[in-house]
Parts: C-alpha cells; structure tokens; sequence
C-alpha cells in the first residue's frame, strides 16, 4: 500500500522492491567480491527479501572478510558485529518462521478475538487510537494463551538467541509480555524500546511473534529495523532491514535498535484481520554489559 | 557539505556508484551508503557526459547545444546536481 504517514514514504521508495531488484540486477554486473555480497545482502534486507539477504551474509561471513564477530546459524538473517556506512552498527535479525503448530496459534487468535474489548490504545488508554501518538496500536496485557510458551521459550533459548546477536550474558530480571492489535492504518513511528545505557536496568531483548487466523487480509504492516548506533541514538537515513509480519513468524533483535511499523491498510473496521503479534520485552539487570556495538574502535565499514 | 563547483573541475563517477533504470527513472545509488538520487532528462543528460575526463565547463557547453536553455540556468542546473551528487557520494572531482 502507499503510506500517507510522513517519513514513510521515503522509506518505501528506498525499499521498493522494483528499484532493489533493477539496482541488484546492475550489481551482478560487477565483480562478485566480499565486499559486492555485503552491498547485495543489505540492498536485499532492504527490500525484505530476507532468503536472499541470509544467503548473501553466509556468503560474506563465509569469505572470511567479515569482523571477527559476525557469526551466522539457523535462525540468523542478519549477522552480528557489521557496520554500515558511516560506521552505524548494522541491527542483527533472527527470524523463526512456523514457530507454533497452527492449531495453537489459531487459539492464540481466537483468545485475542474474545478479549477484543479489552485491547487499548497505549497512550490514550481507549479503545481508539490517539491521533497525536507516535504509536497507533491496541495493547493487551493480561493474556494467558501460550503465555507459558513464550516464557519458556525465552528460558530455553536465551543462551541461542544471546549467540545469534553476540549479546554479552546478562541476568534476566523480568519478562513483558503483550499481544498487540494494528489495524485500520496503524503504526509506529521510528522508537527503541531501551535508550538507557546498557549498564542500566532496562530492555534487552526484543522479541515480536505474528499471528493470524486465515489468508492474511492486511497489508503493510511491515516492521522496519534500522542499522543504529546506540550510544548516540541515531539510526541510518538509508539502511534498514524491512520484515514481513508473516502469520506464524518469530523475530528478535536487541532492544537498543530503531525500528518502526509501516501503516496497516486492507482491515478496515474488523478485529479479527488486523496486524496482531505478541511482544516480548526481555529485561536486564544492571551490571556489566560491553555490547559489541559499543566497542572504542569499531571496525571499518567495508567499502566497495 | 556542498561546496563551490569551479569551472575546471573534472568530475568522475564514484567507483561504488551504481546506475540502473527503473519504470522509467534512472537512478544512481552508492553501494555504500545506500542512498540514490532519481534523474530527470536533462539530469540524466549531465551523468552521462560525467566520464573523469570532461571539465565543468565543457560540460555547461555541450549541454547549452543540446537543450534550449540558457547559458547562466545550465550553468546553476549543472552546479547543483553536482553538488548533490558530491554530497551523496556518488562523484568525486579532480582538477
């Protein structure tokens, strides 16, 4: 859909699926070294062809040339320790499709549906979005649908996901959980969910899950990962990963990155076909925590 | 930072540059920090005439023979997509 949200349609432009395809099309042109499968895996991020953009940074990590902590396994699409442009830190992606079996997640569905009235607009408190927020989608806190599930989840796989960003250890102190409804145009504008220092206590990891019942019958909806730089809250104007919110699909990434919702079209007025998901937000205590982000010398971006 | 274009300059395409057509608009981008710059006809007109051998000036002169425009407007045109261009990396210039 075209996006009427402003700062969305340049993002949109620079993601146009059309454009990334003729602009890698002149790629394959040039001489295929490292440094051309860095530049085609991040044109590839960018237009959300996520087979294409792991496939091209296994094969950069696989060259050699990387830094020493980009690492890739099963669930990376977007390996750690990268630097794009400028030196901005390139924000690691995991990604997990199928991660219920589908009966369980129509019933996560079906409890979000039944609890419909319950859903509220973060910053108002209604069941309407507030037009003045920078974040237009309906919250839910008190589920108990496979809320065990994702706990566990977390528990199983912290030391996993932990590899697959190159997150230092850290003590976990709580867990957030919500389902979340977007729909009839919502959106969230460019945010991180912790700009605390990583020292402090605060979100450490993020983990978004998408769930559905039936063909999907939204569009837009996208998330939007922005290559950051943390210490100085600034993101890329140009590099970014864009993530279908594809039924059935896990995504996690550090808390300290950007990252943004393209605004929902195609669900109108009804519940049922908006854009849900449940957000994880895993807490840290305080204490040591040395990301590689925040490294003194960063690595130099590779240039073509 | 934009800077003052001289007559003399010769601009060169970027090696990271990369150049492509898409319904209908080319378009520069620079593989490293991603941005791109959508040309128009006679922009399009001005990175074709940008080969590291061709000044400024002489670059104003065949594009005066080639569009009906005036001497002092090409000269602006020509200026300012280079300077945009030098800001988004997608040229360099030598003397």
């Amino acid at each position: 859909m075209a996006n009427s949200q402003p700062g969305f349609e340049r993002l949109d432009r620079l993601s146009d699926p059309i454009l990334g395809r003729s602009l890698l099309a002149a790629m394959e042109q040039r001489r295929d070294g490292a440094s051309t499968l860095f530049a085609r895996a991040n044109l590839a991020r960018r237009m959300g062809d996520l087979d294409l953009a792991r496939a091209m940074f296994a094969a950069f990590v696989a060259s050699g040339t990387a830094p020493g902590a980009a690492r890739m396994d099963d669930w990376s699409i977007v390996p750690p320790g990268l630097h794009s442009a400028g030196g901005v830190p390139v924000a690691p992606l995991v990604l997990i499709d199928d991660l219920l079996p589908v009966d369980r997640m129509d019933a996560l569905h079906a409890e979000a549906c039944r609890h419909e009235h319950e859903f509220r607009d973060r910053m108002s408190g209604a069941a309407a979005y507030d037009p003045a927020s920078p974040r237009r989608t309906l919250l839910f806190s008190d589920f108990t649908c496979e809320r065990a599930f994702f706990g566990d989840f977390v528990e199983r796989h912290m030391e996993a996901l932990r590899k697959s960003l190159a997150l230092p250890p850290f003590a976990v102190s709580r867990i957030e959980l919500k389902m979340s409804n977007t729909l009839g145009g919502g959106f969230l504008k460019i945010h991180s969910d912790n700009d605390c220092d990583p020292q402090e206590e605060g979100r450490a990891l993020t983990l978004l899950y998408y769930f559905g019942a039936g063909a999907t019958s939204f569009d837009g909806g996208d998330l939007l990962l922005f290559d950051t730089n943390p210490r100085e809250g600034t993101v890329s104007p140009s590099w970014f990963t864009r993530i279908a919110p594809a039924r059935n699909r896990l995504v996690a990434f550090p808390s300290w990155f950007f990252h943004a919702v393209t605004p929902t079209g195609g669900t109108g007025a009804r519940f049922a076909h908006g854009r849900m998901g449940v957000s994880c937000h895993v807490r840290k205590t305080a204490g040591e925590f040395a990301p590689w982000w925040d490294a003194a010398s960063p690595p130099a971006p590779v240039l073509p | 930072m934009t800077q003052a274009i001289e007559p003399s300059a010769i601009p060169a395409r970027a090696e990271d540059v990369l150049a492509t057509q898409s319904q209908d608009v080319a378009v520069l981008m620079s593989m490293n920090t991603g941005k791109f710059i959508e040309l128009n006809e006679t922009a399009r007109a001005i990175w074709e005439l940008t080969d590291g051998s061709t000044p400024v000036a002489d670059v104003v002169e065949r594009l005066c023979e080639q569009f009906e425009v005036t001497r002092e407007k090409c000269t602006g045109d020509v200026a300012g997509l280079y300077a945009r261009m030098s800001d988004e990396g997608l040229i360099v210039f030598s003397d």
